[in-house]
Protein backbone atom coordinates (compact mmCIF):
# COMPACT_ATOMS: atom_id res chain seq x y z
CA UNK A 1 0.00 0.00 0.00
CA UNK A 2 1.18 3.36 -1.02
CA UNK A 3 1.36 6.08 1.34
CA UNK A 4 -1.13 7.74 -1.50
CA UNK A 5 -3.63 5.15 -0.71
CA UNK A 6 -3.33 5.25 3.26
CA UNK A 7 -3.81 9.06 2.89
CA UNK A 8 -7.18 8.84 0.94
CA UNK A 9 -7.84 5.82 3.49
CA UNK A 10 -7.80 8.60 6.33
CA UNK A 11 -9.25 10.96 4.25
CA UNK A 12 -12.34 8.81 3.70
CA UNK A 13 -12.14 7.40 7.05
CA UNK A 14 -12.15 11.57 8.29
CA UNK A 15 -15.20 12.34 6.29
CA UNK A 16 -17.13 9.08 7.28
CA UNK A 17 -16.76 10.07 11.38
CA UNK A 18 -17.59 13.35 10.34
CA UNK A 19 -20.44 12.65 8.33
CA UNK A 20 -21.78 10.21 11.47
CA UNK A 21 -21.02 12.84 13.93
CA UNK A 22 -23.54 15.48 11.73
CA UNK A 23 -26.13 13.11 11.16
CA UNK A 24 -26.18 12.60 15.41
CA UNK A 25 -26.30 16.32 15.96
CA UNK A 26 -29.36 16.40 13.83
CA UNK A 27 -31.69 14.13 15.85
CA UNK A 28 -31.07 15.11 19.51
CA UNK A 29 -33.91 13.66 21.08
CA UNK A 30 -36.33 11.14 20.36
CA UNK A 31 -40.33 12.25 19.68
CA UNK A 32 -43.59 10.84 19.79
CA UNK A 33 -46.29 12.18 17.93
CA UNK A 34 -49.78 11.06 17.28
CA UNK A 35 -53.58 12.28 17.07
CA UNK A 36 -56.63 10.68 17.12
CA UNK A 37 -60.68 12.13 16.61
CA UNK A 38 -61.93 12.30 20.68
CA UNK A 39 -63.93 14.41 22.56
CA UNK A 40 -65.48 16.37 19.84
CA UNK A 41 -62.10 17.24 18.34
CA UNK A 42 -58.34 16.15 17.25
CA UNK A 43 -56.40 15.59 20.09
CA UNK A 44 -52.66 15.59 19.33
CA UNK A 45 -50.32 14.11 21.89
CA UNK A 46 -46.47 14.81 21.38
CA UNK A 47 -43.66 13.54 23.80
CA UNK A 48 -40.03 14.33 23.45
CA UNK A 49 -37.40 12.25 25.28
CA UNK A 50 -38.89 8.64 26.35
CA UNK A 51 -38.58 5.08 25.37
CA UNK A 52 -41.05 4.08 22.79
CA UNK A 53 -41.56 1.07 25.24
CA UNK A 54 -43.37 4.08 27.41
CA UNK A 55 -44.72 6.20 25.02
CA UNK A 56 -46.67 3.46 23.38
CA UNK A 57 -47.84 2.44 26.66
CA UNK A 58 -48.66 5.63 27.95
CA UNK A 59 -51.09 6.85 24.88
CA UNK A 60 -52.92 3.86 25.09
CA UNK A 61 -53.27 4.74 28.65
CA UNK A 62 -54.42 8.03 27.67
CA UNK A 63 -56.77 6.73 24.41
CA UNK A 64 -58.39 5.28 27.23
CA UNK A 65 -58.72 8.29 29.58
CA UNK A 66 -60.37 9.97 26.69
CA UNK A 67 -62.32 7.66 25.91
CA UNK A 68 -64.05 7.24 29.24
CA UNK A 69 -64.12 11.18 29.51
CA UNK A 70 -66.13 11.63 26.01
CA UNK A 71 -68.51 8.79 26.58
CA UNK A 72 -69.61 9.86 30.58
CA UNK A 73 -69.87 13.77 29.72
CA UNK A 74 -70.81 13.81 26.29
CA UNK A 75 -73.52 16.44 26.33
CA UNK A 76 -76.01 15.08 23.81
CA UNK A 77 -75.55 11.72 24.13
CA UNK A 78 -77.03 8.77 26.32
CA UNK A 79 -74.64 8.75 29.35
CA UNK A 80 -74.33 9.59 33.00
CA UNK A 81 -74.39 13.02 31.96
CA UNK A 82 -77.66 12.69 30.47
CA UNK A 83 -79.14 10.83 33.36
CA UNK A 84 -77.90 13.54 35.75
CA UNK A 85 -79.51 16.30 33.93
CA UNK A 86 -82.78 13.98 33.87
CA UNK A 87 -83.13 13.72 37.37
CA UNK A 88 -81.93 17.40 38.13
CA UNK A 89 -84.63 18.42 36.39
CA UNK A 90 -87.53 16.64 38.77
CA UNK A 91 -85.91 18.40 42.05
CA UNK A 92 -85.83 15.09 43.39
CA UNK A 93 -82.98 13.64 45.85
CA UNK A 94 -81.00 11.06 43.91
CA UNK A 95 -77.96 9.02 44.28
CA UNK A 96 -74.82 10.84 43.62
CA UNK A 97 -72.80 10.13 39.95
CA UNK A 98 -69.19 10.05 41.06
CA UNK A 99 -68.24 10.22 37.97
CA UNK A 100 -69.86 13.66 37.38
CA UNK A 101 -69.47 14.94 40.96
CA UNK A 102 -65.94 16.47 40.50
CA UNK A 103 -66.63 18.04 37.51
CA UNK A 104 -69.93 19.68 39.54
CA UNK A 105 -68.03 20.79 42.35
CA UNK A 106 -64.58 22.12 40.29
CA UNK A 107 -67.05 24.01 37.69
CA UNK A 108 -69.64 25.45 40.80
CA UNK A 109 -66.46 27.50 42.25
CA UNK A 110 -65.10 28.68 38.64
CA UNK A 111 -68.41 29.89 38.06
CA UNK A 112 -68.87 31.88 40.86
CA UNK A 113 -65.41 33.43 40.64
CA UNK A 114 -66.60 34.12 36.90
CA UNK A 115 -69.23 36.23 38.19
CA UNK A 116 -71.61 33.43 36.58
CA UNK A 117 -70.44 33.80 32.95
CA UNK A 118 -69.20 30.92 33.16
CA UNK A 119 -72.13 28.84 33.90
CA UNK A 120 -72.13 25.03 32.97
CA UNK A 121 -76.00 24.75 34.05
CA UNK A 122 -77.17 26.82 30.98
CA UNK A 123 -77.29 23.59 28.63
CA UNK A 124 -80.65 24.03 28.21
CA UNK A 125 -80.17 27.40 26.56
CA UNK A 126 -77.13 25.96 24.23
CA UNK A 127 -79.48 23.35 23.31
CA UNK A 128 -82.22 26.00 22.33
CA UNK A 129 -79.60 27.64 19.98
CA UNK A 130 -79.02 24.01 18.42
CA UNK A 131 -75.30 23.20 19.27
CA UNK A 132 -76.10 19.93 21.08
CA UNK A 133 -76.27 17.94 18.00
CA UNK A 134 -73.58 16.77 15.48
CA UNK A 135 -74.24 18.61 12.73
CA UNK A 136 -74.25 22.16 12.74
CA UNK A 137 -75.37 22.67 9.17
CA UNK A 138 -78.66 21.24 10.01
CA UNK A 139 -79.42 24.83 12.18
CA UNK A 140 -80.59 26.85 10.20
CA UNK A 141 -81.94 30.31 12.43
CA UNK A 142 -81.99 31.34 15.81
CA UNK A 143 -84.24 30.77 18.32
CA UNK A 144 -87.44 32.81 18.89
CA UNK A 145 -87.25 35.92 21.20
CA UNK A 146 -90.01 34.84 23.47
CA UNK A 147 -88.63 31.37 24.31
CA UNK A 148 -84.83 33.13 25.03
CA UNK A 149 -86.87 35.70 27.25
CA UNK A 150 -88.64 32.95 29.29
CA UNK A 151 -85.39 30.97 29.88
CA UNK A 152 -83.77 33.52 31.24
CA UNK A 153 -86.66 34.32 33.61
CA UNK A 154 -85.39 31.60 35.71
CA UNK A 155 -81.63 31.13 34.67
CA UNK A 156 -80.24 28.48 36.08
CA UNK A 157 -76.93 28.67 37.95
CA UNK A 158 -74.43 25.88 39.43
CA UNK A 159 -75.60 27.16 42.62
CA UNK A 160 -79.13 25.48 42.42
CA UNK A 161 -77.49 22.19 42.65
CA UNK A 162 -77.43 21.18 46.19
CA UNK A 163 -75.21 18.03 47.61
CA UNK A 164 -76.23 16.51 50.59
CA UNK A 165 -74.13 13.83 51.85
CA UNK A 166 -74.91 11.07 49.34
CA UNK A 167 -77.93 12.32 47.82
CA UNK A 168 -77.92 15.33 45.28
CA UNK A 169 -81.11 17.49 43.51
CA UNK A 170 -81.56 20.22 41.30
CA UNK A 171 -83.55 23.52 42.49
CA UNK A 172 -84.36 24.87 38.67
CA UNK A 173 -86.58 22.90 36.53
CA UNK A 174 -83.97 24.58 33.73
CA UNK A 175 -81.16 22.99 35.12
CA UNK A 176 -79.01 21.37 32.24
CA UNK A 177 -75.83 20.91 32.58
CA UNK A 178 -73.25 21.53 29.38
CA UNK A 179 -69.40 20.82 30.56
CA UNK A 180 -68.76 22.14 26.77
CA UNK A 181 -66.41 25.21 27.88
CA UNK A 182 -64.78 23.27 30.35
CA UNK A 183 -64.48 19.17 30.41
CA UNK A 184 -61.67 19.22 27.60
CA UNK A 185 -59.47 21.35 30.08
CA UNK A 186 -60.23 18.72 33.10
CA UNK A 187 -59.62 15.94 30.45
CA UNK A 188 -56.31 17.55 29.50
CA UNK A 189 -55.44 18.23 33.01
CA UNK A 190 -56.03 14.34 33.70
CA UNK A 191 -54.02 12.82 30.28
CA UNK A 192 -51.11 14.96 31.26
CA UNK A 193 -50.95 13.48 35.46
CA UNK A 194 -51.43 10.36 33.58
CA UNK A 195 -48.43 11.29 31.25
CA UNK A 196 -45.91 12.14 34.53
CA UNK A 197 -47.59 8.80 36.54
CA UNK A 198 -45.47 7.19 33.25
CA UNK A 199 -42.44 9.62 34.27
CA UNK A 200 -42.90 11.23 31.17
CA UNK A 201 -41.57 14.95 31.83
CA UNK A 202 -42.09 16.32 28.25
CA UNK A 203 -44.87 16.77 26.37
CA UNK A 204 -47.90 18.37 24.99
CA UNK A 205 -51.50 17.54 24.82
CA UNK A 206 -53.24 19.63 22.20
CA UNK A 207 -56.93 19.24 22.24
CA UNK A 208 -58.61 20.75 19.02
CA UNK A 209 -55.74 23.81 19.75
CA UNK A 210 -56.28 24.40 23.52
CA UNK A 211 -53.02 23.13 24.63
CA UNK A 212 -50.82 22.29 28.01
CA UNK A 213 -47.55 21.78 27.58
CA UNK A 214 -44.95 20.17 30.53
CA UNK A 215 -41.10 20.35 30.23
CA UNK A 216 -39.24 21.75 27.05
CA UNK A 217 -38.60 20.56 23.87
CA UNK A 218 -35.46 19.36 23.93
CA UNK A 219 -32.81 22.30 24.80
CA UNK A 220 -35.57 25.15 23.91
CA UNK A 221 -38.89 26.19 25.33
CA UNK A 222 -42.41 25.04 23.43
CA UNK A 223 -43.46 27.34 20.43
CA UNK A 224 -47.02 28.11 20.79
CA UNK A 225 -48.41 29.51 17.47
CA UNK A 226 -52.12 31.53 18.09
CA UNK A 227 -54.01 31.30 15.61
CA UNK A 228 -55.46 34.71 14.11
CA UNK A 229 -59.35 35.23 14.45
CA UNK A 230 -60.21 36.10 10.90
CA UNK A 231 -57.61 34.17 8.90
CA UNK A 232 -56.31 30.79 8.92
CA UNK A 233 -52.54 32.09 9.42
CA UNK A 234 -50.84 32.73 13.02
CA UNK A 235 -51.11 35.97 14.66
CA UNK A 236 -48.90 35.59 17.81
CA UNK A 237 -46.27 32.96 19.61
CA UNK A 238 -45.39 32.00 23.27
CA UNK A 239 -43.10 30.27 24.48
CA UNK A 240 -44.04 28.04 27.22
CA UNK A 241 -41.55 25.81 29.79
CA UNK A 242 -42.59 24.39 33.16
CA UNK A 243 -45.75 23.53 33.02
CA UNK A 244 -48.57 25.94 31.57
CA UNK A 245 -51.78 25.97 29.73
CA UNK A 246 -52.77 27.90 26.67
CA UNK A 247 -56.60 27.76 25.89
CA UNK A 248 -58.39 30.45 23.22
CA UNK A 249 -62.24 30.79 22.93
CA UNK A 250 -63.51 32.25 19.47
CA UNK A 251 -66.12 33.13 17.37
CA UNK A 252 -64.83 31.39 14.72
CA UNK A 253 -65.08 27.81 16.52
CA UNK A 254 -68.91 26.38 15.98
CA UNK A 255 -70.95 28.78 14.45
CA UNK A 256 -74.01 28.79 11.65
CA UNK A 257 -74.87 31.49 9.23
CA UNK A 258 -78.94 32.81 9.28
CA UNK A 259 -79.47 35.49 7.15
CA UNK A 260 -75.65 36.87 6.61
CA UNK A 261 -75.29 37.04 10.12
CA UNK A 262 -73.02 34.32 12.40
CA UNK A 263 -74.19 32.97 15.40
CA UNK A 264 -71.57 31.71 16.92
CA UNK A 265 -71.78 28.85 20.08
CA UNK A 266 -70.34 31.09 23.36
CA UNK A 267 -74.03 32.24 24.42
CA UNK A 268 -73.70 35.08 27.30
CA UNK A 269 -76.14 33.72 30.15
CA UNK A 270 -77.06 37.48 30.77
CA UNK A 271 -78.59 37.77 27.41
CA UNK A 272 -79.26 34.74 26.14
CA UNK A 273 -77.26 35.14 22.90
CA UNK A 274 -73.99 34.36 21.42
CA UNK A 275 -71.66 37.25 22.98
CA UNK A 276 -70.72 39.55 20.49
CA UNK A 277 -68.28 41.99 22.05
CA UNK A 278 -64.88 39.57 21.21
CA UNK A 279 -63.43 37.56 18.25
CA UNK A 280 -61.57 35.68 20.56
CA UNK A 281 -59.27 35.21 24.06
CA UNK A 282 -56.35 33.76 24.90
CA UNK A 283 -55.82 32.48 28.43
CA UNK A 284 -52.15 31.47 29.66
CA UNK A 285 -52.77 29.15 32.96
CA UNK A 286 -51.42 26.79 35.42
CA UNK A 287 -54.05 23.96 34.96
CA UNK A 288 -56.20 23.47 32.04
CA UNK A 289 -59.23 23.09 33.25
CA UNK A 290 -59.04 26.82 35.22
CA UNK A 291 -57.70 28.37 31.45
CA UNK A 292 -60.47 26.92 29.85
CA UNK A 293 -63.50 28.22 31.61
CA UNK A 294 -62.00 31.05 32.25
CA UNK A 295 -61.18 31.87 28.20
CA UNK A 296 -65.18 31.00 27.85
CA UNK A 297 -65.98 33.46 30.91
CA UNK A 298 -63.49 36.47 29.52
CA UNK A 299 -64.94 35.98 25.94
CA UNK A 300 -68.19 37.14 27.38
CA UNK A 301 -66.74 39.23 29.31
CA UNK A 302 -65.67 41.59 26.47
CA UNK A 303 -63.33 44.16 26.16
CA UNK A 304 -64.78 45.94 29.23
CA UNK A 305 -65.20 43.65 31.80
CA UNK A 306 -62.33 41.02 31.32
CA UNK A 307 -59.52 42.58 33.53
CA UNK A 308 -62.47 41.98 36.46
CA UNK A 309 -63.61 39.01 35.93
CA UNK A 310 -59.42 37.74 35.21
CA UNK A 311 -58.44 39.23 38.87
CA UNK A 312 -61.67 37.51 40.29
CA UNK A 313 -60.30 33.76 38.51
CA UNK A 314 -56.62 34.38 39.41
CA UNK A 315 -55.82 34.27 35.99
CA UNK A 316 -52.35 35.96 35.45
CA UNK A 317 -52.13 36.33 31.56
CA UNK A 318 -54.47 37.56 28.70
CA UNK A 319 -54.88 38.69 25.47
CA UNK A 320 -58.42 39.84 24.05
CA UNK A 321 -59.20 40.65 20.24
CA UNK A 322 -62.27 42.64 20.79
CA UNK A 323 -64.99 42.88 17.99
CA UNK A 324 -63.30 45.93 16.19
CA UNK A 325 -59.92 43.85 16.00
CA UNK A 326 -58.52 45.88 19.06
CA UNK A 327 -55.61 44.05 21.00
CA UNK A 328 -56.22 43.76 24.69
CA UNK A 329 -53.65 42.45 27.23
CA UNK A 330 -52.31 42.44 30.39
CA UNK A 331 -48.69 44.13 31.01
CA UNK A 332 -47.29 40.47 31.91
CA UNK A 333 -49.13 39.33 28.84
CA UNK A 334 -47.73 41.52 26.61
CA UNK A 335 -44.10 40.84 27.80
CA UNK A 336 -44.22 36.93 27.05
CA UNK A 337 -46.79 37.83 23.35
CA UNK A 338 -44.81 37.87 19.94
CA UNK A 339 -46.55 39.16 17.43
CA UNK A 340 -45.68 37.25 14.15
CA UNK A 341 -46.03 40.12 11.27
CA UNK A 342 -46.63 43.54 12.46
CA UNK A 343 -46.90 44.92 15.81
CA UNK A 344 -50.79 45.88 16.35
CA UNK A 345 -51.74 48.51 18.44
CA UNK A 346 -52.23 47.15 21.93
CA UNK A 347 -54.55 47.92 24.69
CA UNK A 348 -52.72 47.61 28.11
CA UNK A 349 -54.87 47.12 30.88
CA UNK A 350 -53.30 47.23 34.60
CA UNK A 351 -51.44 44.82 35.93
CA UNK A 352 -53.61 41.38 36.81
CA UNK B 1 -33.65 30.51 -49.29
CA UNK B 2 -36.96 32.74 -50.11
CA UNK B 3 -37.10 36.33 -47.66
CA UNK B 4 -40.24 34.85 -46.86
CA UNK B 5 -38.95 31.50 -44.96
CA UNK B 6 -36.08 33.06 -43.26
CA UNK B 7 -36.83 33.99 -39.07
CA UNK B 8 -37.59 37.51 -38.61
CA UNK B 9 -36.89 40.03 -35.61
CA UNK B 10 -41.09 40.04 -35.36
CA UNK B 11 -40.91 35.83 -35.25
CA UNK B 12 -38.12 35.90 -32.57
CA UNK B 13 -40.06 38.23 -30.20
CA UNK B 14 -43.12 36.35 -30.71
CA UNK B 15 -41.15 33.18 -30.04
CA UNK B 16 -39.98 34.66 -27.16
CA UNK B 17 -42.89 35.91 -25.47
CA UNK B 18 -44.50 32.65 -25.87
CA UNK B 19 -41.60 31.54 -24.41
CA UNK B 20 -42.10 33.51 -21.42
CA UNK B 21 -45.80 32.95 -21.63
CA UNK B 22 -45.27 29.09 -20.73
CA UNK B 23 -42.64 30.08 -18.28
CA UNK B 24 -44.82 31.56 -16.50
CA UNK B 25 -47.47 29.68 -16.33
CA UNK B 26 -45.59 26.51 -15.38
CA UNK B 27 -43.91 28.61 -12.39
CA UNK B 28 -47.89 29.82 -11.37
CA UNK B 29 -49.29 26.35 -12.13
CA UNK B 30 -47.14 23.59 -11.65
CA UNK B 31 -44.37 25.09 -9.17
CA UNK B 32 -43.77 23.17 -5.98
CA UNK B 33 -45.34 25.19 -3.39
CA UNK B 34 -45.45 22.76 -0.26
CA UNK B 35 -48.22 23.38 1.79
CA UNK B 36 -46.97 24.10 5.65
CA UNK B 37 -51.17 23.29 7.42
CA UNK B 38 -54.00 20.72 6.95
CA UNK B 39 -57.34 22.19 7.65
CA UNK B 40 -59.48 19.38 8.48
CA UNK B 41 -63.50 19.90 8.51
CA UNK B 42 -65.25 17.01 9.73
CA UNK B 43 -69.12 16.46 9.55
CA UNK B 44 -70.00 18.44 12.39
CA UNK B 45 -68.85 21.59 10.95
CA UNK B 46 -65.47 21.63 13.46
CA UNK B 47 -62.29 22.73 11.55
CA UNK B 48 -59.24 21.20 13.06
CA UNK B 49 -55.66 22.81 12.23
CA UNK B 50 -52.67 20.68 11.91
CA UNK B 51 -49.03 21.17 11.02
CA UNK B 52 -47.81 18.75 8.25
CA UNK B 53 -44.15 19.04 9.79
CA UNK B 54 -44.73 15.98 11.86
CA UNK B 55 -45.26 12.26 11.02
CA UNK B 56 -48.31 11.39 12.35
CA UNK B 57 -51.54 9.25 11.44
CA UNK B 58 -55.23 10.06 12.35
CA UNK B 59 -58.63 9.13 12.43
CA UNK B 60 -61.66 11.74 11.89
CA UNK B 61 -65.03 10.62 12.56
CA UNK B 62 -67.71 11.56 9.46
CA UNK B 63 -71.07 10.65 8.49
CA UNK B 64 -70.69 7.26 7.78
CA UNK B 65 -67.44 6.49 9.97
CA UNK B 66 -63.82 6.45 10.57
CA UNK B 67 -61.81 7.94 7.52
CA UNK B 68 -57.97 7.79 8.38
CA UNK B 69 -55.61 10.36 7.24
CA UNK B 70 -51.46 9.71 7.35
CA UNK B 71 -48.80 12.64 7.48
CA UNK B 72 -45.53 11.86 6.02
CA UNK B 73 -42.60 13.56 4.81
CA UNK B 74 -45.15 16.68 5.18
CA UNK B 75 -47.72 14.89 2.80
CA UNK B 76 -51.27 14.37 3.39
CA UNK B 77 -53.17 11.22 2.62
CA UNK B 78 -56.47 9.50 3.23
CA UNK B 79 -55.84 5.67 4.35
CA UNK B 80 -59.14 4.59 4.96
CA UNK B 81 -62.59 5.62 5.01
CA UNK B 82 -66.06 4.11 4.80
CA UNK B 83 -67.21 5.22 1.49
CA UNK B 84 -67.81 2.92 -0.90
CA UNK B 85 -65.83 4.40 -4.05
CA UNK B 86 -62.50 4.70 -2.47
CA UNK B 87 -61.79 7.87 -4.25
CA UNK B 88 -59.96 9.50 -1.86
CA UNK B 89 -57.55 6.84 -1.08
CA UNK B 90 -57.64 6.48 -4.73
CA UNK B 91 -56.37 10.26 -4.98
CA UNK B 92 -52.96 9.57 -3.09
CA UNK B 93 -50.79 12.18 -1.87
CA UNK B 94 -51.01 15.49 -1.57
CA UNK B 95 -48.73 18.17 -0.33
CA UNK B 96 -49.23 21.12 -2.88
CA UNK B 97 -50.90 24.19 -0.89
CA UNK B 98 -54.59 24.55 -2.34
CA UNK B 99 -54.25 21.12 -2.67
CA UNK B 100 -57.87 19.43 -1.22
CA UNK B 101 -58.42 15.61 -0.72
CA UNK B 102 -61.70 15.22 0.85
CA UNK B 103 -64.29 11.92 0.95
CA UNK B 104 -67.96 13.66 0.51
CA UNK B 105 -69.45 10.29 1.20
CA UNK B 106 -68.35 10.74 4.94
CA UNK B 107 -68.35 14.67 4.79
CA UNK B 108 -64.64 15.01 5.58
CA UNK B 109 -62.69 17.78 3.99
CA UNK B 110 -58.84 18.37 3.65
CA UNK B 111 -57.34 21.57 2.81
CA UNK B 112 -54.21 22.11 2.41
CA UNK B 113 -52.57 25.49 3.17
CA UNK B 114 -49.38 27.95 2.90
CA UNK B 115 -47.90 29.22 5.73
CA UNK B 116 -44.32 29.63 6.30
CA UNK B 117 -45.11 30.65 10.24
CA UNK B 118 -46.60 27.20 11.02
CA UNK B 119 -43.05 25.15 11.20
CA UNK B 120 -41.54 27.57 13.90
CA UNK B 121 -44.17 26.01 16.39
CA UNK B 122 -44.08 23.06 18.17
CA UNK B 123 -48.06 23.70 18.54
CA UNK B 124 -51.05 25.87 17.07
CA UNK B 125 -53.38 27.31 19.46
CA UNK B 126 -57.00 28.12 18.10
Amino acid sequence: MTLLSIARYCLFAGMFALLVSVTGCSKPHREFNETVFTMGTLVEVTIIGEEEAVTDKAYAAILDDFSYMHNTWHPWQRNALARLNSLLKTGAAFSLAPSILPLIEHSAVLSEKSHGLFNPAIGGLVKLWGFHQDDYDAIFSPPDEDVIAEFLTDLPQMSDIEVDNLTMYGKNANLHLDFGGFAKGVAVDATIEHLREFGIENAIINAGGDLRAIGKRGNRPWRIGIRDPRSDGVFASIDISGDESVFTSGDYERYFMSQNKRYHHIIDPRTGYPADQTRSVTVVHSDAATADAAATALFIAGPEQWHRIATSMGIKFVMLIDKAGNVHMNPAMARRINFTQSTPEIILSKPL
Amino acid sequence: MDNAYRIKFADKLVFMVCACLVGASYWHLWSDEPAQLAIIKGHQSQTQVITLHQDTTLSVTGALGTSSLEIKNRQLRFTDSPCNSKLCIQSGWHQRSGDIAACLPNRVSVQLARNDAARDYDAINF
